[in-house]
């Protein structure tokens, strides 16, 4: 158990640092591999709640397409980031440390007024995680999945029509 | 301090477990480089240089080893993006392999959907292509780079559609789950899907080298720069590290979902030597073990490099201690039995598809420039696609319909090698020859 | 499991982290990625939860977010490569992309 924690612990601190490391970067390549490891980070936190999946598709999804994504587009647009050191910025510093206190002074403030009983105890998860939600996707849920192809079919048609050229 | 030695011990089989798995990979590495030496050599024979022997290779991989480490803790900032590159497509190979199971219960971690885990640890290795290249010679080529991160994707889509075939057989993306199901279906799933065998091993030997590190370095001239090879005493094969731990993944994978994981051939049949306990087919093992240190050792009185020999009789007597334990375990306890020769077939079955991998490598041409994402989005995934359709009906046909497992495997491989013949043929009837005509245009030649 | 209310405090941390950013930086890039933290620190609610009740279905819905939010990300960085195609095009002096 007190394993467990200190996982917890670990990698929800690797996650916030490499959050708050990100948004401070002025080297957008920097900021990309820390959002990798943010990810990654939240991946290990997915797999330790059993959300085996969950794990593996932000693997797959985020990890593997989306930063790649912010790669490959960071390389097209500033190419040059790519072996510029970075240098430190004292007003974005200044700004994340302002927000980042508040938002510990608001959550201090409800978790010192937090009540034992509000949350029921910890139910067991079905075993077959994989096969429980592929039950889920395709007979429980099935209209959620259907239309969550919507947006994505837009996404696509949209990209394609941008990434044309005008033949004017 | 008693609660942290609590979760020292909580972790302390799991960090064995990761160590024995690099330790096995890194001995892998170097089978896998002195095996692709050996089959490209039958091709084109080269004299035996003084560089390429075992302690040469060993100090190459040290050094990569400690390049790596270096860089992890030098200081400077400016060199950390090109020492992830170097590091991107090694590390998730050795991630990747946490999830493969060894035999009943030797892995690190037998999770739920460890066949999408894999898969997803492998295709982080498309960083190291991706931002190595973006440092390399080559790094104005934005669209060279794209060009072959999107190569990688194709062929792991590829990949992915002939390996989920085999998964459709199995039932579950659990690794477990899919070895006990071929152990209860009575044949592994290379013979009830040999046309997803095949794409499967197509698709990986095509998307293998998006993962290499191009060895080319500018190299100072009295007018300018060229770029030429870096001259290095041993390369890999593949040209970096990292290709060869994905080569060995996809061994793995396919030694798991096509050739049954850790199971015996013929694991349902428990025939016994007279008054004993041992069964007949577990003799095999030692058998092989023997045979191949007999064959080493007699191959190597044929080398003429002396390192060659040694590296020859060190191996013969390798298999000679192999073939000790694995005689010896089959007098021990079922589950001490069950996990050597477990071991030993997995890891067997993994050296048959890399030897069929490197072997096919060595001897079809390569792809030619711009061909590579066109084969693999004309050809390969309608292929799989059908392929994956057509085992699906077949796995309904011999549980609902009660067809035969002749009939069922035939309904699997026929239709989609039709549409693959029919799609092979119409490409390479599209194929042209260009050339100029008297206007300075190109025309094809009909 | 431990007790909810650190990962619910972890979720808000995280969501806290990529709204400064996304406020704050002016690289589109950057407030892009940001966008991409606040999404994570959703979906790490959601599985919190979908643990504590002992179901699938916050596992589930997150992986709706996911997907949209990969969408999401094509079509932004898409349009922000179609702008900075078109004031190349126009001769602007170099895009603002490397200002912070």
């Amino acid at each position: 158990m007190a394993g467990n924690n200190l996982l917890f612990d670990f990698l929800a601190a690797i996650a916030a640092a490499s959050a708050l490391a990100m948004i401070t970067r002025r080297n957008i390549f920097h900021g990309a591999i820390l959002l990798l490891a943010t990810l990654l980070a939240t991946g290990g936190i997915f797999l330790q709640l059993q959300a085996e999946y969950a794990f593996a598709a932000q693997l797959l999804l985020f990890a593997g397409g989306i930063v790649l994504l912010f790669v490959l587009v960071a390389m097209l647009l500033a190419p040059g980031a790519l072996h510029h050191p970075a240098r430190f910025n004292w007003r974005m510093f200044a700004a994340s440390a302002l927000v980042l206190v508040v938002a510990i002074e608001i959550l201090a403030f409800f978790w010192a007024r937090h009540d034992a009983t509000l949350w029921p105890s910890v139910a067991a998860m079905p075993p077959n995680n994989t096969g429980t939600m592929g039950d889920a996707l395709f007979r429980d849920d099935l209209p959620a999945f259907e239309f969550a192809s919507i947006p994505l079919l837009a996404t696509i048609i949209g990209v394609v029509m941008l990434a044309k050229r005008r033949t004017e | 301090m008693p609660a942290a030695l609590t979760i020292l011990e909580e972790f302390a089989i799991d960090v064995l477990d990761a160590a024995a798995i690099v330790g096995f990979l890194l001995i892998g590495l170097v089978c896998v480089a002195l095996m692709d030496r050996r089959i490209s050599e039958d091709l084109a024979p080269q004299p035996a240089r003084r560089t390429e022997n075992l302690p040469v290779l060993l100090e190459r991989l040290a050094r990569a080893l400690q390049s790596y480490g270096r860089g992890l803790l030098t200081e400077n900032p400016g060199r950390f993006l090109p020492w992830l590159a170097s590091i991107a497509s090694v590390a998730s190979g050795i991630i990747a392999f946490a999830a493969l199971s060894f035999g009943p219960a030797i892995h690190l971690a037998n999770l739920n959907a460890g066949l999408i885990f894999i898969f997803a640890a492998s295709f982080l290795g498309i960083y190291g292509g991706v931002l190595a290249r973006g440092f390399s010679v080559f790094s104005g080529s934005l669209a060279g780079i794209a060009r072959n991160a999107m190569r990688l994707a194709s062929f792991e889509v590829a990949a992915a559609l002939a390996l989920i075939s085999g998964v459709v057989l199995g039932g579950s993306l659990s690794v477990g789950q899919i070895v006990n199901a071929q152990l209860d279906q009575g044949a592994w799933f290379i013979f009830l899907a040999p046309l997803g065998f095949v794409l499967y091993l197509a698709s990986s030997i095509a998307g293998i080298d998006t993962v290499a590190r191009p060895s080319v370095r500018r190299v100072a001239q009295a007018d300018g720069y060229i770029e030429a090879e870096t001259a290095e005493k041993f390369r890999w094969p593949f040209g970096s590290l990292g290709a060869s731990i994905h080569l060995l993944i996809g061994a793995g994978l396919a030694a798991t979902v096509f050739g049954g994981g850790w199971l015996r051939p013929f694991a349902s049949y428990h025939d016994h030597f007279a008054g004993t306990p041992v069964e007949l087919l577990d003799a095999l093992p030692p058998l092989a073990a023997s045979a191949m240190a007999v064959y080493l050792f007699w191959l190597a009185s044929f080398e003429k490099d002396n390192g060659r020999r040694q590296l020859m009789k060190v191996a013969s007597g390798v298999c000679a201690a192999l073939f000790a334990i694995l005689t010896g375990v089959l007098f021990a306890p079922p589950a001490a039995l069950a996990a050597v020769h477990g071991a030993f077939w997995f890891v067997a079955k993994m050296a048959a598809y890399i030897y069929g991998f490197l072997w096919l490598r060595a001897r079809i041409p390569q792809f030619r420039f711009g061909r590579p994402i066109r084969a693999a989005w004309n050809f390969l995934i309608p292929v799989s696609a059908v392929n994956l359709v057509c085992v699906a009906a077949a796995l309904v046909a011999r549980e609902q319909w009660n067809w035969s497992p002749a009939g069922s495997i035939f309904l699997a491989t026929g239709i989609g090698l039709a549409i693959g013949i029919w799609l092979g043929l119409r490409d390479i009837g599209e194929t042209r020859t260009y050339g100029m005509d008297a206007d300075g245009r190109q025309q094809p030649i009909v | 499991m431990i007790p909810i209310e650190h990962y619910l405090a972890f979720s808000l941390v995280l969501f806290a982290i990529g709204a400064a950013g996304a406020l704050t930086r002016r690289n589109p890039i950057m407030i892009l990625m940001s966008v991409a933290v606040m999404l994570t620190a959703a979906n790490v609610n959601l599985i919190a939860f979908s643990r504590l009740w002992g179901t699938v279905h916050g596992q589930l819905f997150s992986l709706f977010i996911m997907a949209d939010a990969a969408a999401e990300t094509a079509l932004g960085l898409g349009i922000l490569v179609a702008c900075m195609r078109r004031r190349d095009a126009r001769g602007a002096a170099e895009p603002e992309l490397s200002k912070w």
